[in-house]
């Protein structure tokens, strides 16, 4: 309520515009009626349970041997991943799939390339339980947990019942919440800042909805609302080869043959410095994804040009983290080359080979 | 009776209201209620999403927020929704949601098919609708060498038709068109041909999934639901509506029946303040009346018979307000007068006034017991000379009676303003009355006590006259007649003695009314008068009224102006003696006067006796006296101290003293005595006796005379003892033995000595000898025993005779 009345106090038009009935949450704000919204500001979060949620995240605990935490893969100083082809997996292995960024996942309606996990709590859930991740289970984590007096001591400052799986997955949770970028220039342009972006960023936005992709990548994550069929006029896996069981996409969840290379509509949220793209990490630049993506999802070879306002319109949803607005990072990937700026379709594919066996 | 029925009731009905509202409590939480707000919610969803759909489908929203928000809020809710299987009818309802749950379940599904699908359609159709509107503007912006224009309308044209009527003909007339333009490997025409496809694709895919989404049909089965909620709820409602129907009556009766109590309650404490305030005055009255008898009690308990009268009658004034309050106590001699003893008007005491209560309230009082007059009091009593309540208009008397119901006296209260209730008064004077009857009885007792005692002093008074006057009789007898009359209060007295020989009595004395005459007059015993009644009956005769009695009027009537008397009888020695007479003008003798006259009557009894007696001892006296001096002995009597009282002639002679009596003379003096061997004073000896009351008597003791001559006498001596005990003194007795001592000296020697040779005999040796051996055994001395033995002396005597021996 009080949020509403900050928001009638500052933008009368989108109140009017809105007729919000939705809780201050789940507040979504359209502006000038585009397809794209906002990042909303949340003011519901308990500070205690985010920090509790913090120390969860970057505790190593959470893998069976202590090695690896959220954080060992989300990286948050790395636009929320790990700027790898695919992440680190448990035993010095690899992941089978690209490492998506932990900002703003919130807004996804569902987690995972293929949308296995419905909530953030499932994804925890998926993740402690996953062989290449933490390989535990709750009794063991919540045991092993128990052990530290101190966090039994915090959990049990906030929670009546202590340390708990319910709590833990709260804490996280409350954390994961915590993880949005607001303030990007093209939110600050959507919020009626006519001059966040530059003429050629604002062109690179028509070419955007000109050219169809804003049919997928819309709302406030612009992305992240719907599955879409990745190779919808041009078979992208078929050319790339190497298809392993985590290219199946979403019928690996639905066993539906219309699911089929299904995956999750990625949010295009701080996309600048969270390469490499695509859930094999294939794309290194954004130039080489917007073209795979023209070709693959809206049957069209777009121009260098084209491409080069595209990428100038993404760069603007670049976010702030903690006041600070997200940085590009290099992180330097011994077993996975950083792919060249060429556009180069065929890269190697040993490292997800020679973990197949172990994807689910 | 009727109560404990409506308190049974009462209870009985509370206990199914509790009842009820414990079933209150399980209608409230109607289980139907959460889910029919859950399905409406759904619905209201549901109606959104539908239309979202349908919106999406027309392009009219292009973000997926929307609808993806729907879905999870949908989803979220179906999942809590079901009610318990208790019943049938909860099992049927749960079926029906377990199938919503499904249904939305899929429609969830379907949803994500729709936005990936529908995001592709709506791109391809954005593309075309792009291109047709390119193709209007610009037409060489398709390569239009390559397709004609009239090829791109015609195929833009069948898009549109297909686009609103999905039909397979279409997309059959459609397919030909598009191998036309493949012909060329030209880009756009290529994704010209990709967007139609995807059109020609996907239409049908669209309007399949909401043919499904509509088939699934989400909102008939939540109004299926609804409607089925509906009926339980309102089979529920129904069941509470009885319910609260019946709470209602249930409450209804419950709160008649509390006004029915609260009623009876107050009914009851009516009652109750009705009779607690008649308590509270009975109390208050009580407590006055306490208050004033405690005031009675206490301001009467300490003090004279006169406070008391006062102090009861100012308690009653202050206790009851009234103006008059007075004590009267009936006459003992004339019951129709009476004397107030005291009177209290407005806070002044008056007190002892005679009055004659004929005509008067009191008569009434004293006649019936009380009297109550609330007005009008002078009206009832016209011929009474009121002089002392002369203003009172009401009247309250009361009588006030001894022990034996006997009226004594009469207690009024009264007030020159008409009384309104008399009862408190009534009771306080009933309560003062009794307490005043013991007071009275008491204050009547104390009179006669006092007169008693009075006549007592009276009496020891004239005791010493009588005493003094003994020894002369016809002075005595007038003694006793004037002490008669004094103590009796008597106008005439006379003392008739009878005579010697028993048959006549002789007036002593007489006093009063001229009655001296009568002195010295001899009557015959048996004269029928009340002096001869009284000596003959050996009675005292007390006669209240002379002129009723026989014996009285004999002798009294006619000649003195008497009203009563009484005749005491005085015995001497138990023997009748005489009498003692008193009369009165006026009053009757009381039994006060009668024990006045008794106790007057011992006394002189006494003095009589006493008189008799002094004349007796005298003679007594001397004739002790004459034998004493006839005796032959000596005697002298001491008393206490040891002074002679008395010594007869031969003591006077023995001793040479000659004692006077109340000379105090002391008898050591007197009698002189030495010890026989010792000639030692023995002094000690009337000391002993007179201290210690032994019985000493001594023989061999010297008595020195006045002259110095020694005789030896022979005395004893003992204590006089009185009756108790005591000593009073003692006395010696004593003769003269110097000749009988000489006379037994002469025959002890001729006892002991020969009378031949004068040496001690034959029997005295014996002793001597006898004396001897017990010295020596037990002295351990020796001693010689000579034997000189004068030869043949015998044959002198035998021969020539004792004469002979003896001369020899």
């Amino acid at each position: 309520m009080i949020t509403n009345l900050a928001w009638f106090a500052m933008m009368p038009v989108i109140l009017f515009a809105s007729h919000s009935s939705f809780s201050a949450e789940e507040q979504i704000v359209p502006a000038h009626d585009e397809p794209i919204q906002p990042i909303p500001i949340d003011t519901t979060l308990d500070p205690d349970k985010v920090e509790l949620g913090a120390f969860l995240f970057n505790d190593p605990r959470l893998s069976k041997d202590n090695s690896l935490s959220c954080a060992s893969c989300h990286i948050l100083d790395a636009g929320g991943d790990d700027n790898l082809v695919t992440g680190i997996a448990l035993g010095g292995n690899r992941h089978v799939v690209n490492t998506p960024t932990v900002f703003n996942a919130r807004y996804n309606f569902r987690q995972q390339w293929d949308g296995a996990a419905l909530t953030l709590e499932d994804q925890v859930d998926s993740v402690l339980h996953s062989h290449m991740e933490a390989d535990s289970n709750w009794v063991e984590l919540i045991d092993k947990l128990k052990a530290d007096s101190g966090l039994v001591h915090q959990f049990e400052k906030i929670y009546q019942d202590g340390l708990t799986r319910e709590n833990y997955l709260d804490a996280l949770t409350e954390f994961q919440k915590s993880l949005v970028t607001p303030n990007a220039r093209f939110d600050r342009y959507l919020l009626g800042d006519a001059e966040a972006i530059t003429e050629e960023e604002k062109e690179g936005y028509q070419r955007f909805k000109e050219f169809g992709c804003i049919s997928c990548h819309q709302g406030v994550n612009i992305g992240g609302n719907l599955f879409q069929k990745f190779g919808i006029f041009y078979d992208y896996l078929a050319e790339r080869g190497d298809i392993i069981n985590a290219d199946y996409g979403r019928i690996n969840v639905t066993n539906r043959e219309v699911d089929m290379h299904v995956f999750k509509v990625p949010s295009l949220r701080n996309i600048e410095v969270t390469a490499p793209y695509l859930h094999d990490g294939k794309a290194a630049s954004l130039e080489e994804v917007i073209a795979i993506m023209g070709r693959t999802q809206i049957g069209k070879n777009i121009n260098d040009r084209d491409i080069a306002l595209l990428a100038k319109f993404l760069r603007t949803l670049t976010g702030e983290y903690n006041g600070r607005s997200l940085v590009k990072t290099d992180i330097h990937d011994d077993d996975n080359e950083p792919v060249s700026q060429e556009t180069e379709l065929k890269t190697s594919t040993t490292a997800a080979e020679s973990i197949d066996k172990e994807d689910s | 009776m009727k109560q404990h029925v409506n308190h049974t009731i009462g209870i009985v009905l509370v206990l199914p209201l509790l009842l009820f509202f414990f079933y209150k409590s399980i209608i409230s939480s109607n289980p139907y209620e959460g889910v029919a707000t859950v399905t409406d919610n759904i619905e209201t969803l549901q109606v959104k999403l539908h239309r979202d759909i349908l919106r999406y489908r027309n392009n009219q929203i292009r973000e997926y927020d929307t609808v993806n928000e729907t879905v999870r809020q949908i989803s979220a809710l179906s999942g809590s929704i079901s009610v318990p299987p208790s019943t049938p009818e909860n099992r049927q309802l749960n079926e029906m949601l377990s199938t919503l749950k499904t249904s939305i379940s899929e429609q969830a599904r379907l949803v994500e098919d729709f936005k990936t699908n529908n995001s592709v359609l709506q791109n391809s159709l954005y593309y075309y609708s792009r291109l047709h509107s390119e193709i209007h503007t610009d037409s060489n912006a398709y390569a239009a060498d390559l397709v004609s224009d009239e090829m791109l309308g015609k195929l833009s044209t069948l898009i549109l038709e297909y686009t609103r009527k999905p039909e397979h003909e279409t997309a059959l007339k459609i397919y030909p068109l598009l191998d036309k333009i493949n012909v060329s490997i030209d880009s756009e025409l290529n994704t010209l041909i990709n967007h139609s496809l995807i059109i020609i694709e996907k239409l049908p895919i669209i309007d399949n999934i909401i043919d499904a989404f509509n088939t699934l049909d989400i909102e008939k089965q939540i109004k299926n639901i609804e409607s089925m909620l509906f009926e339980h709820k309102s089979r529920l409602d129904q069941h509470a509506r009885i319910y609260n129907s019946l709470l209602f009556f249930c409450s209804l009766y419950l709160l008649g029946y509390i006004g029915f109590m609260f009623i009876i309650l107050k009914q009851n404490k009516n009652t109750l303040v009705i009779a607690n305030e008649k308590l509270n005055r009975e109390v208050e009255e009580r407590t006055k009346t306490e208050k004033t008898l405690y005031r009675l009690v206490k301001e009467t308990s300490s003090i004279g018979e006169k406070n008391f009268i006062h102090n009861i009658l100012f308690a009653l004034y202050r206790a009851l307000g009234y103006r008059y309050a007075y004590l009267s106590l009936v006459s003992e001699s004339n019951r129709n007068e009476a004397s107030i003893l005291g009177l209290v008007d407005n806070g002044n005491y008056q007190a002892d006034r005679n009055y004659n209560f004929e005509n008067s309230p009191c008569e009434e009082v004293l006649n019936n017991g009380r009297l109550v007059l609330n007005r009008d009091f002078q009206n009832y009593f016209p011929e009474w000379e009121n002089s002392y309540i002369e203003d009172a208009e009401s009247y309250i008397g009361i009588t006030i009676k001894d022990e034996n119901e006997r009226v004594i006296g009469l207690l009024a209260v009264a007030d020159d303003k008409p009384i309104g209730n008399s009862n408190l008064a009534e009771s306080i004077m009933s309560l003062a009355a009794s307490r005043t009857s013991a007071e009275l009885l008491r204050y009547m007792a104390q009179q006669d006590s006092d007169r008693y005692h009075k006549g007592l002093e009276s009496i020891d008074s004239w005791l010493f006259e009588l005493i003094s006057s003994a020894g002369h009789n016809e002075s005595f007898y007038k003694t006793v007649c004037d002490a008669a009359r004094d103590i009796a209060k008597a106008t005439m007295a006379a003392v008739p003695l009878l005579d010697d020989g028993g048959k006549e009595y002789v007036f002593a004395a007489a006093s009063g009314h001229n009655s001296e005459n009568l002195v010295g007059t001899r009557h015959a015993v048996n004269d029928g008068g009340l002096y001869g009644w009284a000596i003959s009956n050996k009675k005292a005769l007390r006669i209240d009224d002379v002129s009723t009695d026989m014996r009285a009027r004999r002798q009294l009537i006619n000649k003195y102006n008497l009203k009563s008397a009484f005749v005491k009888p005085v015995f001497l020695n138990g023997d009748i003696f005489g009498t003692i007479a008193v009369f009165r003008d006026t009053m009757p003798f009381d039994p006060v006067d009668e024990q006045l006259i008794n106790q007057f009557a011992q006394r002189v009894q006494l003095a009589i006796a006493n008189m008799h007696l002094v004349n007796d001892i005298a003679t007594e006296k001397e004739r002790a006296e004459f034998t004493l001096h006839s005796i032959g002995d000596a005697v002298i009597t001491t008393d206490a101290e040891g002074n002679i009282e008395y010594m007869n002639h031969i003591a006077q002679r023995l001793t040479g003293w000659a004692v006077s009596l109340g000379q105090k003379q002391s008898v050591q003096s007197v009698f002189r005595i030495l010890d026989h061997d010792t000639r030692e004073p023995m002094h000690n000896v009337i000391d002993a006796c007179l201290a210690e009351g032994t019985s000493v008597s001594k023989s061999m003791t010297y008595l020195i005379s006045k002259n110095g001559n020694e005789k030896s006498i022979e005395s004893s001596m003992s204590p006089i003892l009185n009756r108790s005990g005591l000593i009073e003194g003692a006395i010696i007795v004593f003769h003269d033995e110097t000749e009988r001592r000489r006379m037994e000296c002469i025959i002890h020697h001729q006892a002991t000595h020969d009378s031949l040779t004068g040496l001690i005999n034959r029997h005295q040796f014996n002793i001597e000898l006898k004396e001897q051996i017990h010295h020596a055994k037990t002295h351990d001395t020796k001693h010689v025993l000579c034997y000189l033995d004068l030869d043949r002396f015998k044959l002198v005597n035998d021969t020539c005779g004792h004469a002979a021996g003896d001369e020899l």
